[in-house]
Order: structure tokens, then C-alpha cells, then sequence
């Protein structure tokens, strides 16, 4: 039954099922929003990789964002909040309205019954000023909505174009870190790697481990480090290290004529001394001798 | 054990930073002076209860072999282990280098380490992490022995390899730790063992002088 049509009026006007619709879309709302504010916090937090003078921009910027999402997202659990009320709200009263209407419609054409309909309309228009008390709870939680929102498309703040500068700027950097330091980085990288490569022969080498053969499975130990990763360049490694070594190490060997008491000078004399001995002819070493 | 890692010239006062490390790693003596290494390769030989002579010579080769291939490299220091897990042999290493990062901006060490790292391509993930107080890089690699990698050309073990970069506070320079193993069964004890040393980390302003 249709309350104007019974009471003249319609004390709690709504759509309940709408309701339902709205609500569910500002509780999905909300959790996106809580979602989005948990990992710009989760990244931006203090301590993190931010923690720095060229990530503390990009930090600071993305608290106040999410502060601005934390001040969204109350106003929205407080609209949703009133939508639910609301929502009760008007089940609670469009039952009492259709309860009044079955009764005044009961007692139509009686003239006994005025007094009662009387008071039974009295009550339904009071449940019409709960109505529109509650009505005006829902616009006020929207508006303050509304002006969240508001307070956020009208900061001075260009939080996105600060970000997008932070970021560039981020960008600048690492890649300039990157062009300075990679190559060293990579290096070190690659020498842990051969390092512990040449390190893991040890446990092969006492026994402890055997692998890729049966334990005591008798192998030598050159067979042991000529199977293990890079073992071979360790041996490379000693070889190369011992060429560098060398030449700088070792004197230079030399003939010089000029050099007296070299070893040169003194098998020259030597020879020198032989052939005279001898023949009594200057041998072919006598033109590099000393007193050259 | 506690591996430390000298910042600067040797001295009471130096910086040093500290690494917490389980006991079951041996250390792989890197002294320079002749004397005190060779001490140190003896207490390794007797840690390891080696009582077969070849066992002890080839050992302690290898450990003088090793100690001359790093003495002029950033390697500084390099432990190795042999345990028993799930009643099976394991075995890890562990390398540390001491890493000049250029900056004393952690958060640009690791970010500018991480793109770097992804970019090079020879490992598998990448990832910036938290571990404790510090912004960390993590790279994971697999390096299957190919033929040709062995001496004796022999296809050898696929060894796994975390590396894990963390930039030292206030100091332009980071500790790079890498855990290698070819006990790729027992991974999970080995990368949780890795970030526990790497959470570690700590500045000491008082020299501890081979603090083990």
C-alpha cells in the first residue's frame, strides 16, 4: 500500500536497494584507497632505501600524498558509515510507516476510529521529521566529503609534478652513480663469485664433500682442483700473476761491453786467458773485454 | 665468529666494520705478513682435524695458493664450511669485498647497485630489500660449470650464488657478501644464514684486532 495514497503524504521516501549499490561502491572505494595508502607508507617510510638526501624528496613527497589519502579516506568511512545509518535507518521507518498505513487503512470509513487515525498520522509525520533528520546526517557526511575532495584538488600543492621532478631528478642520479661506479661494482661482483668458486675446492680437498663422484671414491687432489669451477683460474690467475711479478723482479740480463766486472767482462777474461794460454791469438769474445 | 673489515689505515681508532658470523665457517687466513698467515693456515689445518699428511699439505697449498691469488684484489676476506645437514655433507662459501660505493647515500648506493646489477644480466633476480637497519641489494645467480670452465673440462656442480650489497652508515662504502654453494637442497638454510650476516653489520670505532 502506497502511504500518499493512504496517509496523504509519504513520510520516509527512499529506495533501499540504491542504497545497498552505493554503499558497496563506497566501501570498495575506501579499500582501494586503504590499499594505495598502505604501500606508498610501506615505500616511503623512514629508514628504507629513502633515506637519503636524493630519496628523502621522493619520501617526503609520498607521506604528504599519503596523508592526503588518509584524510580522503576518513571522510569516506564517515559517508559510508551514514549510508549504512541511513540505510537502517530507513528500513526501521518505512516498516513503521507501512505499519501505520495497514492500520489507518483498517479503520477508514470508521468514525470511531477518527481519534486513533488521527494520532497514527501524527506519528507518521513524526516519523517524517526523523527522516529528513537522518536525510540531513547523509547530505552532511557528503558534503564533507565533498570538500576533502575539495581541499585536495584545491591545494596550491602540485604534489604530481613535485613527484615527477623527484623522480627525473632520481633517475639523473643513479644513472650517473651507475656510469661512475658499475663498472667497479661488477668487477667486485664477479670476483666474489670466482672467489668463492676457487673457496668451495677446500671441502673437496679435506674430504669433507664429494661431489659429482661416490664418497671415498679415491681421487687426487690435482684431480680434485682440476674438476672444481674455476680452479683453472686460479692457476691461470698464479701464472699471469707471476708474469707481472717476474720481469719487474728479475735485473735485466745484460752483455753491456760497457759494464765492467760483469759477467760478460769476466768470461771474456776468462776466454781471454785460455786462448792466450793456448794458441797465443786473441779468441772472438777479446774485442767485448774489459778495457774496452 | 665476527669477520671485521677494516675502513682505512690500521689503528686503534680506525672504523671497522663487523660482520656476525656463524662459527661453522673457517676463515681462509689472507694475512699479509708470511709469519702471521702461516699461523693462521696451521690453526685452520688443526679446526679442520686433518691427520692424512697428503690431506694437510694439499690443504694447506690450496690455502696459500688462495691467500696469493687475493692478496692485491678486493676479496678480503673469505671463509668456507662443512657441515652436516639432514644427515648429508654441505658445504658453502663465503666471500666478503669491501666496496667503494662513491657516496655516502645509502639509498642511491642500492638503488644505483641494483639497476646496475639488473642491467649486467648475469643474474637471475635482483631485489632491494630491508634487512634490519640497512637498505640492502640482493642478486641471486646459478653458474653451471660448463665444459671448459673445469681444468679437466669436466661439466662440474651448479653453484648458487646470493650476493648480498649493503652500504655502510655514514662511510662512501659498502660490504659485499656473497654466499656460494653447490648444495642447492639446502638453499633455504644457507640465504637466511647470508641475510642474518648481512643484517649483522655494524660500525665499531674501537679496533677489535681479530675479533673471531
Amino acid at each position: 500500500m502506497r502511504p500518499d495514497l493512504i496517509l496523504g503524504f509519504d513520510p520516509a521516501p527512499a529506495q533501499p536497494q540504491r542504497l545497498v549499490v552505493l554503499s558497496d561502491a563506497v566501501r570498495r572505494v575506501i579499500s582501494a584507497l586503504v590499499s594505495a595508502r598502505s604501500e606508498l607508507e610501506r615505500i616511503g617510510r623512514t629508514g628504507s632505501v629513502w633515506d637519503g638526501p636524493v630519496g628523502a624528496p621522493i619520501a617526503t613527497l609520498l607521506r604528504r600524498y599519503s596523508r592526503q589519502m588518509s584524510a580522503l579516506e576518513e571522510s569516506l568511512v564517515d559517508c559510508l558509515q551514514a549510508i549504512e545509518a541511513w540505510r537502517e535507518g530507513v528500513d526501521d521507518r518505512q516498516a513503521r510507516v507501512a505499519s501505520i498505513v495497514a492500520s489507518v487503512a483498517e479503520t477508514a470509513g470508521e468514525p470511531a476510529a477518527e481519534e486513533r487515525r488521527t494520532r497514527l498520522i501524527a506519528t507518521a509525520r513524526e516519523i517524517g521529521i526523523e527522516h529528513d533528520r537522518a536525510a540531513a546526517d547523509l547530505a552532511g557526511a557528503f558534503e564533507e566529503l565533498s570538500g576533502a575532495v575539495e581541499q585536495i584538488v584545491r591545494s596550491d600543492e602540485d604534489l604530481a609534478g613535485e613527484l615527477d621532478r623527484a623522480l627525473l631528478a632520481l633517475t639523473a642520479a643513479v644513472d650517473e652513480w651507475i656510469a661512475a661506479e658499475a663498472p667497479e661494482l661488477l668487477r667486485t661482483a664477479i670476483a666474489l663469485g670466482e672467489v668463492a668458486g676457487l673457496t668451495t675446492v677446500i671441502s673437496e680437498l679435506v674430504g669433507i664433500a664429494a661431489f659429482g663422484r661416490s664418497p671415498g671414491e679415491a681421487v687426487g687432489v690435482g684431480d680434485i682442483i682440476a674438476r672444481s669451477p674455476g680452479s683453472h683460474r686460479l692457476v691461470r690467475a698464479l701464472r699471469r700473476q707471476w708474469q707481472e711479478v717476474a720481469p719487474a723482479a728479475l735485473p735485466e740480463a745484460t752483455f753491456s761491453i760497457r759494464r765492467s766486472g760483469g759477467i760478460g767482462d769476466r768470461l771474456a777474461g776468462r776466454h781471454r786467458e785460455s786462448v792466450a794460454a793456448g794458441s797465443g791469438e786473441p779468441g772472438p769474445g777479446g774485442s767485448t773485454g774489459s778495457g774496452e | 665468529m665476527r669477520f671485521a673489515l677494516q675502513i682505512g689505515p690500521r689503528s686503534q681508532a680506525a672504523p671497522v666494520i663487523v660482520l656476525d658470523v656463524p662459527p661453522d665457517f673457517h676463515q681462509v687466513p689472507l694475512e699479509a705478513e708470511t709469519e702471521v698467515r702461516t699461523a693462521s693456515q696451521l690453526r685452520v689445518l688443526e679446526e679442520m682435524g686433518l691427520s692424512d699428511s697428503g690431506q694437510r699439505e694439499a690443504l694447506s697449498l690450496y690455502l696459500e695458493a688462495l691467500a696469493v691469488r687475493l692478496n692485491s684484489g678486493v676479496v678480503i676476506s673469505t671463509a668456507f664450511c662443512a657441515v652436516e645437514l639432514g644427515g648429508r655433507p654441505s658445504t658453502a662459501t663465503l666471500t666478503v669485498a669491501l666496496h667503494a660505493t662513491g657516496t655516502a647515500d645509502r639509498g642511491l648506493a642500492v638503488m644505483g647497485a641494483a639497476e646496475a646489477l639488473r642491467r649486467e644480466g648475469r643474474f637471475s633476480a635482483v631485489e632491494i630489500r630491508e634487512l634490519g637497519t640497512h637498505p640492502a641489494v640482493t642478486a641471486l645467480a646459478e653458474r653451471p660449470a660448463v665444459p671448459g670452465d673445469a681444468a679437466s673440462g669436466e661439466v662440474g656442480k651448479t653453484l648458487r650464488e646470493l650476493s648480498v650489497l649493503v652500504p655502510v652508515p655514514g662511510h662512501d662504502q659498502a660490504a659485499m657478501i656473497t654466499l656460494s654453494t653447490p648444495c642447492l637442497e639446502d638453499w633455504p638454510v644457507y640465504e637466511s644464514l647470508l641475510l642474518g650476516i648481512a643484517r649483522s653489520l655494524h660500525v665499531q670505532h674501537t679496533h677489535p684486532d681479530f675479533i673471531r
